[in-house]
C-alpha cells in the first residue's frame, strides 16, 4: 500500500501532517476522478448561489464532453438532457426562419425579451426583498452581464419560457423543463418537472420534437453542426467563460458532417427591442437557407414484407421485381411535404447491388441520397428490421374519409410490434412511436399530442400501450393512438431512433342522397344488425327485404400487403398475412378488418374483451373492444371476455360495445356513399328492463350516435323487442290468420309476448326468463359456480372433432370467469363438431319441456286474465326458441298438441292453434324493427305476476299483498305441474319421448314445494333489491320456476 | 480571552465538531483559544445535533469543575481548553436555524406572489428555481438544493441574533473557523455564504479581518440507493456536485487557510435517511477536526493557503504506522484518554490505593457529580472511538482489550507500563511530588495526576 492523500484525488501530498499545496483544489485537478452518471436532475442545483443553474449547465457540457471523449465516463441522463435542451435552443433559433415559414401556422411564435439587471431588479427589490438581498450579492460576480434575454414560446395564447441567455453556456433552460424517466402503464416515459411543459410540442426541422428525447450534438443536422462548430465556437475570441461548451463543440473536429469549407447563409436573430441577440460576445444567428437534402433521413427503414400499395403510397422503384418481398418506409422527414402541393412526394428509388439510391425531385432538380446496410462516406444506413429481429405492423381504423370534413372525427391506429430475437429481449412496443400530420395545400400541420383534460379542439391522444411483450415466448405488444376531430394524411413512424414516412391512401365517400336505416338488436347472447336503404323520404324502403349487415371492402388499412389468393376469404388473408406474433393480437384487441359475412358476420356474440386492470378508465380499443373472436380463439392472459353486458348495468361496457358497433356502421355508410348525418337508427329494448337499466340504455343511445354518426335523436327510434318480429313475419306472410296472433320471442335473457288482433298489437309482456336459465345455476350469485346439471354431465366427456375447438373447450372449462351458460353456448355454436344437440335431446328433453310448458302456461294465463281470447296463431321468434325444435321436436304437430293442452287447461274447450317456427328467428326482431311504422302508437305494456286478482304495479304492491299473491300462485303452480304431467304423457304417446323413459321423477320434481322457493327468491331477488316505489316490470311467477329448472338439470 | 468561532454547518459540521470536542477532552491544545461553536443546521429535531449540544454541555461541566468555574487556570492535559457557546456569550437563546426549519414554503418566503403576473421577473424566477423548489417547505428546501439554501441562509444569517452576537463579540485577534461539507445541501451553501457575510462586514474590522480557516469535507461516504428509501439525496452525485462546487469555489472562497479532507473513493455506505443522519463517527471527521487544531497554531499567511494531509498506507484499518508520523499526537491523545477511561473503571474498586486516603479519592469522591460526569463523558468517548475503530476506513491504532498486557496499548509501540499498576503507582508518585496548596479540588487533582501518570508512559509515542 502506498501513501495516499485524504482528499478527493491523490495529488501526492508529501506529508501525513497538514501540508500546504501550491494551489487550491479545482475541478481541473479532478479529471482523474471517475464520476458516476447522473440520472437525477435533482443534482442540477448543487451550487451555493442562486445562479447555480448557470454553472451546472457549464458542468453539464463538461461532463457530456468527457463522455464523448471517453464513453466509460457516462454523464448520465440528467446532464445529457440539459445539454440537449440547450442545444435545442441554439437549433431552434438557427432554424427560426424555417419554423416561422413552415411549421408554425397557428399563431405560434418565439420572442426574445430583454431583461436588464439595473432596470428590472428594482421590481425584485421592491416586491421580493429577501431574494433581492441574495441575488444582489451574487449577480455581479456570477453573471456579470447586465442584460439577459428570455426566450418565450407562445402557443394558443399561452406563453412558455424556453430558456434564458447565459454568459457561460449561451442559454440555460428553466429547471421545470428538466425531465425524469418514469414508468407509466408499464412503459418508460419522459416527464417534465413542471406541468406547464406537458403540452409543449415543437417539431424539429430534422424530425421529432425539441425539448423531448435527448439529442446530443453528433445526432444533429450537418447545417446546425457546422454553424455551431465553425460560426459560433470556431473563433479564438470566444470568451473564456464559454470554455465548457466550446470544448464540447470543438471535440467534434472529426465528426463526419463537420467541414471547414462549409458555407451557410445566416441572418441575425433579433430581440423584442430589435437588438441583435448577442450574449457575452456571442452573436446568435439563424439560417437563411433551404436545404433540400436535409429532408432526407439519415437512415432508411426496411420492413420484411411489401407495404400495401392499396393502403399506402409507398416507395416507387425504378427497377422493381415482382419477387420483392420487402419494402422501405419513405426515408424523408415530414417537412418534405412542404415542398409539394399534394401528399404525393415526387420520389423514386433504384435498387443497387449493395445500396439503394433514393431520388427526390423538386423545382426541376434531382436530389439523391444513397443508403446501404454498411454505409461509407455520405451514404445513409439501411436499418433492416428483419436482421434486427424486429417485427411491426400498423392498422388504421376507419380507413375511409367522409367528404364532409367535420365527420372525420375519429381514427384509431393500432401499432403491433414484437421482438423476434430469443436471445436479447431489448425491443418492445414503447420503442415504436407515430407522429401524425395533416397536409393542407403546401402547409404541413403537425397534429400534436394533447391530453384529454386540456380540452384541445383536435389532436392525438397520448398513445396507450394495451399489451406488452413480456418475454420472447409471448406474442407481440400493442399500442393505440387516437386522433379526435381531425384526419391525417402523413404518418411518421419511429422505430428505435430511426424514422420514415407512410402516406395513407384513404377510401373516400362520395356526396350522394343515399341514406340508410340500421336496426340493432343487442341481445343477451347475440347481437344482430340489419340494414335497409331508405326511400327518398328517408324512411326504410319497405319494398325490399332488409339486408344482412355485410361489407364489401375492409374498414382497416393494415400496412402489410394482402396476397392475391382467392382460395381463402379476404378477411382471412388480411389476418393470415400479418407476422405470426401479431395474428392473435389483431383479432383480440382490434376491430376485424372486414365484416365479410363469412369469417366475420352478424349475429355476433354479445361479448366484450377487456384488460384485467380495472383501474384504467374504460376506453374503446385502449383497453376494451367487442370480442368478435369469442368462441374462436382465447384472449391472452391479461384480458377477460364479458358476456353479461346487456343486463349488467355497467354503462361503460355497454357504451363501448355500442360505440364500436356504431363506428362499424359509420364505416359501412361511408363505404356505400351514404349521407352519414341522415342515417336512421332503430334499437330495441325488452319490456322487462327495470328503471335504471332502461335509463342507461336511453342515455347511451341518445349520446353515442350523435358523436359518431352526427344524427339528432329524432332519427333514432326505440321499439319493443316483443312486437318487432310480428311486422317481419306479417310482411313475410307467415301469418295467414291475423285474427288473434301471439308472438313469443324467446331470447337468452328474456321472453317477450305480444298479442295482435287484426294486425293491431293489443298488449305486450316481457319476463326475465329466457333460455339461458337452462344453462345457468339458478340464483347462485357467484359467477364461477359450475353446478348446472347439463354442464356437469358433458363437461368431462364432450369431444370435438376439431383440435382447435377441443383446445378451446379445455381452456374455457379452466377459466374461472367462464360461466356454464357461456360454455354450453360455445357447445351449441359448434354443434356440428360435438353433436351436443343430440345429447341434449336424449338426456334432458323433460327439462326443456318444462321450460316451454311454463312459458305457454304463463302466457295463456296472462292473456286470459287480461280478457283476451286464446290466440289462434302462435309465432316463435328469438334465438332462444330454437331449443323447441332442436331438443324437443321438429314436429309441429307435437308442439301444436302441447299448446292445445295448455290452452285447454287455461281457457277450457278445444283449440286448434296454428304454429309458426320460422327460420329467421333472431333476424326477425331487427328486420321487424325496420318494417314497423314509426308513427304507429306503441303497444300497451302489461305486467303480470301470475295473478291479476289484484294490481301489482310496484314492488310495494307486491310486498303488501305477497301472501295473497303466493296463495294464488301456488294454485297456478299446481296446475302447471299437472299440465306438465299431461304434456309428458302425451309426448310419450306420440313417441316424442321414449315410452319407457322414466318421466315420473320429473313430474315428481315439478310437484315439489314451490311456496318456499317463491318466498326465498322473492325476498332476495325483488324485495331486497328494489324499493317499494319501483315499478316491477318482471314477473315473480318465474322465480321458483327458474329454481325448479336448475334442480331438474341435476336429476 | 481570545476566541475562535467555529461554525459547524450541516450534518458533517456537527459530526466534525463532535471529534473536535473529543480531541479537546483528550488534551489537544487550542493554543489558548476559547472555542465558540456555532451550529448551523436547518433540521430542528436532528438527534445528532441534540447529542452534540449535550456533549458540549458535558465538556463544559467537566471543564468548569476542573477550574472551579474559572477561578483556576485550565489544566495542561485532559479538558485543557474552554468551550463557550454563542448563547452564553450573548446570553440569548435564539437557535440558529429556526427560520430555516419552518414549514413556510420557499416561494412564500421570498414573496413570489408579490410579482405582477406580467412582470418579466417571473421568467427570471423560473430560470433560477423549479416549481418544486418554490413549493418546498423551508425545512426540506435545503436538501441538496444549495441554490435555495443560499437565499434562505443568507437571509437567516443577516437577521439572526447569533450572527449579530458573533459580530459583537468577535474581537481583534479572534479567529473564525468554518466546518462544512461540499457535497451536501446545507454545508455546501453555507460555507461560501457565511464567508461572504463575514468578509463583507465592513463596519466591523475585527470581524472582516479575523483570521479565517475552513475545512471543506469532500465526499467520504456513500448512501444507499435513494430509490429504495425515497430519499431525495443520491450519493451517485456526490463527486459531480463536488466537482461543480470546487469549480465555483475557485473564484469565490477567500479563507486564509482552506483545509481539504476526504476520500478518493466512497468506502463506507450508510442508510439513506436524512432525518436520522445517525451515521457513525468516521476517520475523515477526525481528520477534519484536526484541521482546527492545526489552524490555531498558525499565523496569518501572506497569501491564501490550501492544505491537505495524507496517510502513509491506504489500509482499511489504520494504525500508527499506516497513519504516518503526522498522526502521532492524535494517536497519543486518544490513547491517553482511553487510558484515563481504564483508570476510571479500575480505581473505584481499588481498595488499597493510597490516594484514597491521601487525596480523598474514596467512595464519596467516586459518587460525586464531577466524577460521575466524567464517567458519562467517557462512555460517550468510548462509543465514539469504538465507531471510529470499526468504520471504513477504521481509525484503530489502539489495543485496549487486555489490561494485563498494556505495553501493547498502542499498536506498533511498546510502552513501558506493562499493566494498570504502573499507572496507579505513577499517580501516587505524582501526587506525592505535588505540594500545591492553591486549591483543594480533588477532581482537578485526579485528572492532573492521571494525566501526568499516563503522559509519563505515552510520550514515548511522540518519539
Amino acid at each position: 500500500m502506498a501513501r495516499i492523500d485524504l482528499s478527493i484525488v491523490d495529488r501526492g501530498t508529501s506529508s501525513t501532517s497538514w501540508t500546504k499545496e501550491d494551489v487550491a483544489l479545482t475541478a481541473d485537478h479532478l479529471d482523474k476522478v471517475m464520476e458516476q452518471k447522473t440520472d437525477n436532475s435533482g443534482a442540477l442545483n448543487s451550487l451555493p448561489t442562486p445562479f447555480a443553474r448557470f454553472f451546472v449547465a457549464r458542468e453539464a457540457f463538461r461532463r457530456v464532453k468527457e463522455e464523448h471523449k471517453e464513453s466509460r465516463k457516462e454523464a448520465g441522463f440528467a446532464y445529457k438532457q440539459m445539454v440537449s435542451d440547450i442545444l435545442d435552443v441554439y437549433e431552434l433559433l438557427f432554424n427560426l426562419t424555417y419554423h416561422r415559414n413552415n411549421t408554425w401556422k397557428s399563431g405560434e411564435k418565439i420572442e426574445l425579451r430583454e431583461w436588464s439587471f439595473s432596470e428590472n431588479v428594482k421590481s425584485i427589490k421592491k416586491n421580493m426583498p429577501v431574494l433581492y438581498n441574495s441575488i444582489n450579492d451574487y449577480y455581479k460576480s456570477d453573471i456579470v452581464e447586465d442584460k439577459l434575454y428570455f426566450l418565450i414560446f407562445t402557443e394558443n395564447g399561452k406563453e412558455k419560457l424556453l430558456a434564458c441567455s447565459s454568459p457561460i453556456t449561451g442559454f440555460v433552460t428553466p429547471p421545470d423543463m428538466d425531465k425524469a424517466k418514469i414508468k407509466e402503464n408499464g412503459s418508460v416515459k419522459l416527464k417534465f418537472a413542471g406541468k406547464q411543459y406537458d403540452d409543449l410540442h415543437i417539431r424539429r426541422k430534422s424530425g421529432g420534437e425539441y425539448f423531448r428525447e435527448p439529442k446530443l450534438f453528433e445526432e444533429r443536422d450537418a447545417d446546425f453542426k457546422n454553424y455551431m462548430y465553425n460560426e459560433l465556437f470556431g473563433s479564438d475570441n470566444v470568451d473564456e467563460r464559454y470554455k465548457a461548451i466550446k470544448e464540447y463543440i470543438r471535440s467534434f473536429q472529426n465528426d463526419k458532417d463537420i467541414r471547414n469549407d462549409y458555407t451557410l447563409k445566416l441572418e441575425d436573430v433579433k430581440s423584442d427591442q430589435n437588438d441583435n441577440l448577442v450574449i457575452n460576445g456571442l452573436s446568435i444567428k439563424s439560417s437563411a437557407d433551404v436545404d433540400i437534402m436535409s429532408f432526407f433521413t439519415d437512415t432508411m427503414i426496411r420492413v420484411p414484407y411489401r407495404i400495401s400499395s392499396e393502403n399506402f403510397a409507398g416507395m416507387k422503384f425504378k427497377n422493381d421485381s415482382k419477387d420483392r418481398d420487402y419494402d422501405y418506409l419513405l426515408p424523408f422527414k415530414p417537412e418534405v411535404m412542404s415542398l409539394f402541393d399534394s401528399t404525393e412526394i415526387a420520389s423514386d428509388a433504384h435498387i443497387g447491388r449493395n445500396s439503394v439510391k433514393v431520388f427526390l425531385y423538386y423545382n426541376g432538380k434531382e436530389y439523391v441520397k444513397e443508403y446501404a446496410k454498411d454505409p461509407i462516406l455520405e451514404q445513409g444506413r439501411i436499418v433492416d428490421l428483419q436482421a434486427a429481429s424486429i417485427s411491426f405492423d400498423l392498422g388504421i381504423f376507419p380507413n375511409i374519409l367522409s367528404h364532409k370534413e367535420q365527420e372525420n372525427n375519429y381514427f384509431k391506429i393500432l401499432v403491433v410490434g414484437a421482438d423476434e430475437d430469443p436471445e436479447a429481449p431489448i425491443f418492445n412496443i414503447d420503442e415504436i412511436s407515430l407522429s401524425f400530420f395533416k397536409k393542407n395545400g403546401t402547409d404541413l400541420i403537425p397534429i400534436k399530442e394533447v391530453l384529454p383534460e386540456h380540452d384541445a379542439q383536435y389532436g392525438v391522444e397520448p398513445a396507450v400501450v394495451r399489451s406488452q411483450q413480456k418475454t420472447d415466448e409471448e406474442e407481440s405488444g400493442t399500442k393505440f393512438y387516437e386522433l379526435f376531430n381531425t384526419s391525417f394524411n402523413v404518418l411518421e413512424v419511429k422505430v428505435l431512433n430511426d424514422t420514415g414516412l407512410l402516406i395513407p391512401i384513404w377510401q373516400k365517400s362520395k356526396a350522394t342522397n343515399v341514406t340508410f336505416t340500421y336496426a340493432i338488436d343487442l341481445g343477451t347472447s347475440n347481437t344482430f344488425i340489419s340494414r335497409c336503404k331508405n326511400d327518398s323520404d328517408g324512411n326504410p324502403d319497405l319494398s325490399k327485404k332488409p339486408e344482412l349487415f355485410k361489407m364489401d371492402r375492409p374498414m382497416v388499412s393494415f400496412m402489410h400487403e394482402v396476397p392475391e389468393d382467392k382460395q381463402y376469404s379476404y378477411a382471412r388473408r388480411i389476418e393470415d398475412s400479418i407476422f405470426p406474433k401479431a395474428k392473435n393480437k389483431i383479432k383480440t384487441e382490434f376491430v376485424p378488418a372486414l365484416i365479410d359475412g363469412t369469417d366475420y358476420k352478424f349475429p355476433i356474440r354479445t361479448a366484450l374483451c377487456g384488460i384485467h386492470d380495472k383501474s384504467k378508465e374504460p376506453k374503446l380499443f385502449d383497453n376494451h373492444n367487442i370480442a368478435f373472436f369469442y368462441e374462436k380463439i382465447m384472449a391472452n392472459d391479461d384480458q377477460d371476455v364479458m358476456t353479461d353486458i346487456k343486463w349488467d348495468k355497467d354503462e361503460d361496457m355497454l357504451r363501448i360495445f355500442v360505440r364500436e358497433l356504431l363506428l362499424i356502421i359509420k364505416c359501412d355508410i361511408l363505404q356505400r356513399d351514404g349521407d352519414l348525418d341522415r342515417t336512421r337508427l332503430v334499437w330495441f329494448s325488452p319490456l322487462s328492463f327495470m328503471g335504471q337499466t332502461r335509463e342507461i340504455y336511453q342515455r347511451i343511445w341518445n349520446s353515442e350516435p350523435v358523436n359518431i354518426l352526427f344524427i339528432p335523436n329524432t332519427q333514432i327510434r326505440r321499439f319493443s323487442e316483443s312486437e318487432a318480429p310480428y311486422y317481419y313475419y306479417k310482411k313475410m306472410d307467415y301469418i295467414a290468420d291475423s285474427d288473434a296472433v301471439s308472438v313469443i320471442d324467446i331470447g337468452g335473457g328474456s321472453t317477450d309476448f305480444v298479442y295482435f288482433k287484426d294486425n293491431i298489437p293489443q298488449i305486450a309482456n316481457s319476463v326475465h326468463f329466457g333460455c339461458d336459465v337452462l344453462w345457468e345455476n339458478g340464483f347462485n350469485d357467484f359467477a364461477n359456480v359450475k353446478e348446472n346439471g347439463i354442464y356437469l354431465k358433458y363437461a368431462d366427456n364432450l369431444r370435438f372433432n376439431r383440435p382447435d375447438l377441443e383446445d378451446l373447450n379445455e381452456c374455457f372449462k379452466h377459466v374461472d370467469a367462464m360461466k356454464t351458460k357461456d360454455i354450453i353456448n360455445f357447445w351449441l355454436t359448434n354443434e356440428k363438431h360435438c353433436q351436443i344437440t343430440r345429447f341434449l335431446s336424449n338426456d334432458f328433453k323433460p327439462v326443456f319441456i318444462y321450460h316451454l310448458t311454463s312459458i305457454l302456461f304463463y302466457m295463456a294465463s296472462m292473456y286470459k286474465e287480461n280478457g283476451l281470447a286464446a290466440p289462434r296463431t302462435i309465432v316463435f321468434s328469438g334465438n332462444g326458441s330454437k331449443y323447441i325444435d332442436s331438443f324437443i321436436s321438429t314436429e309441429i304437430s307435437a308442439l301444436k298438441n302441447i299448446i292445445d293442452l295448455v290452452f285447454n287447461k287455461v281457457f277450457g274447450g278445444e283449440h286448434n292453434v296454428n304454429i309458426k317456427l320460422p327460420e329467421e328467428r333472431k333476424e326477425s326482431t331487427c328486420y321487424g324493427g325496420l318494417y314497423r311504422n314509426p308513427n304507429d302508437a306503441a303497444v300497451r305494456d302489461v305486467v303480470y305476476q301470475g295473478d291479476k286478482s289484484k294490481e301489482y304495479e310496484k314492488v310495494g304492491d307486491i310486498n303488501t299483498n305477497f301472501e295473497d299473491l303466493k296463495d294464488a300462485l301456488l294454485v297456478k303452480y299446481k296446475d302447471l305441474a299437472s299440465l306438465y304431467k299431461d304434456v309428458l304423457d302425451m309426448l310419450k304417446q306420440e313417441n316424442i319421448i321414449d315410452y319407457m323413459a322414466n318421466t315420473a321423477k320429473y313430474v315428481s320434481a315439478a310437484e315439489e314445494d314451490m311456496g318456499t322457493p317463491l318466498s326465498v327468491y322473492y325476498k332476495t331477488q325483488v324485495k331486497e333489491k328494489y324499493a317499494d316505489e319501483v315499478p316491477y316490470k318482471d314477473s315473480v311467477f318465474f322465480l321458483p320456476v327458474i329454481n325448479k329448472i336448475f334442480n331438474m338439470t341435476k336429476i | 480571552m481570545k476566541k475562535v468561532f467555529v461554525f459547524c454547518i450541516g450534518g458533517t459540521g456537527i459530526r466534525v465538531m463532535k471529534s473536535v470536542t473529543m480531541l479537546m477532552a483528550s488534551g489537544m491544545s487550542t493554543n489558548g483559544y476559547t472555542v465558540v461553536p456555532v451550529i448551523l443546521d436547518p433540521h430542528l429535531d436532528l438527534e445528532e445535533k441534540k447529542n452534540l449540544h449535550t456533549l458540549i454541555g458535558s465538556y463544559q461541566n467537566i471543564y468548569n469543575k476542573t477550574t472551579n468555574n474559572g477561578s483556576l487556570n485550565h489544566l495542561d492535559g485532559f479538558f485543557n481548553s474552554e468551550i463557550v457557546t454563542i448563547n452564553e456569550l450573548n446570553n440569548q437563546l435564539n437557535d440558529t436555524q429556526q427560520a430555516a426549519g419552518s414549514n413556510e414554503r420557499f416561494g412564500s418566503y421570498i414573496n413570489v406572489a408579490n410579482l405582477a403576473t406580467d412582470d418579466i421577473n417571473n421568467y427570471f424566477i423560473q430560470t433560477l428555481f423549479s416549481t418544486k423548489n418554490l413549493d418546498s417547505p423551508l425545512s426540506v428546501g435545503f436538501k441538496g438544493n444549495p441554490n435555495v439554501g443560499t437565499v434562505v441562509l443568507g437571509e437567516m444569517i443577516e437577521g439572526a441574533d447569533w450572527f449579530k452576537a458573533f459580530k459583537q463579540h468577535c474581537e481583534k485577534d479572534d479567529r473564525v473557523f468554518i466546518i462544512s461539507s461540499i457535497f451536501g445541501g446545507t454545508g455546501a451553501s453555507g460555507y461560501p455564504l457565511l464567508e461572504k457575510k463575514i468578509k463583507g462586514a465592513d463596519s466591523q474590522p475585527a470581524v472582516k479581518n479575523a483570521l479565517m480557516g475552513a475545512v471543506t469535507v469532500l465526499p467520504y461516504y456513500g448512501l444507499k440507493d435513494p430509490s429504495t428509501t425515497g430519499s431525495d439525496i443520491d450519493s451517485a452525485n456526490f463527486y459531480t456536485k463536488t466537482k461543480a462546487a470546487l469549480a465555483y469555489y475557485e473564484k469565490t472562497v477567500k479563507s486564509d487557510y482552506l483545509y481539504y479532507a476526504g476520500e478518493t473513493s466512497l468506502i463506507q455506505v450508510y442508510e439513506n435517511d436524512e432525518k436520522k443522519q445517525d451515521d457513525t463517527a468516521h476517520f475523515i471527521e477526525l481528520v477534519a477536526a484536526s484541521a482546527l487544531f492545526d489552524f490555531l497554531q498558525r499565523e496569518k499567511p501572506e497569501t491564501q493557503q490550501f492544505l491537505t494531509r495524507a496517510i502513509e498506507n491506504a489500509q482499511n484499518s489504520l494504525d500508527l504506522v499506516s497513519l504516518g508520523s503526522g498522526y502521532k499526537e492524535i494517536v497519543k491523545r486518544v490513547a491517553d484518554y482511553k487510558l484515563l477511561g481504564a483508570l476510571i473503571d479500575i480505581l473505584p474498586n481499588e481498595n488499597y490505593f493510597p490516594l484514597k486516603k491521601n487525596r480523598g479519592f474514596n467512595d464519596d469522591f467516586y459518587k460525586d457529580a464531577a466524577f460521575k460526569a466524567l464517567v458519562r463523558f467517557t462512555e460517550i468517548y468510548n462509543k465514539w472511538y469504538q465507531e471510529l475503530s470499526t468504520n471504513k476506513r477504521a481509525f484503530a491504532p489502539l489495543n485496549t482489550d487486555n489490561l494485563k498486557k498494556m505495553e501493547g496499548w498502542v499498536k506498533n509501540v511498546s510502552l513501558d507500563a506493562k499493566d494498570d499498576s504502573y499507572y496507579l503507582l505513577k499517580m501516587i508518585q505524582t501526587s506525592n511530588a505535588n505540594k500545591s496548596k492553591d486549591h483543594d479540588n480533588k477532581f482537578r487533582f485526579f485528572l492532573q495526576f492521571a494525566h501526568e501518570a499516563i503522559d509519563y508512559y505515552t510520550k514515548k509515542i511522540l518519539k
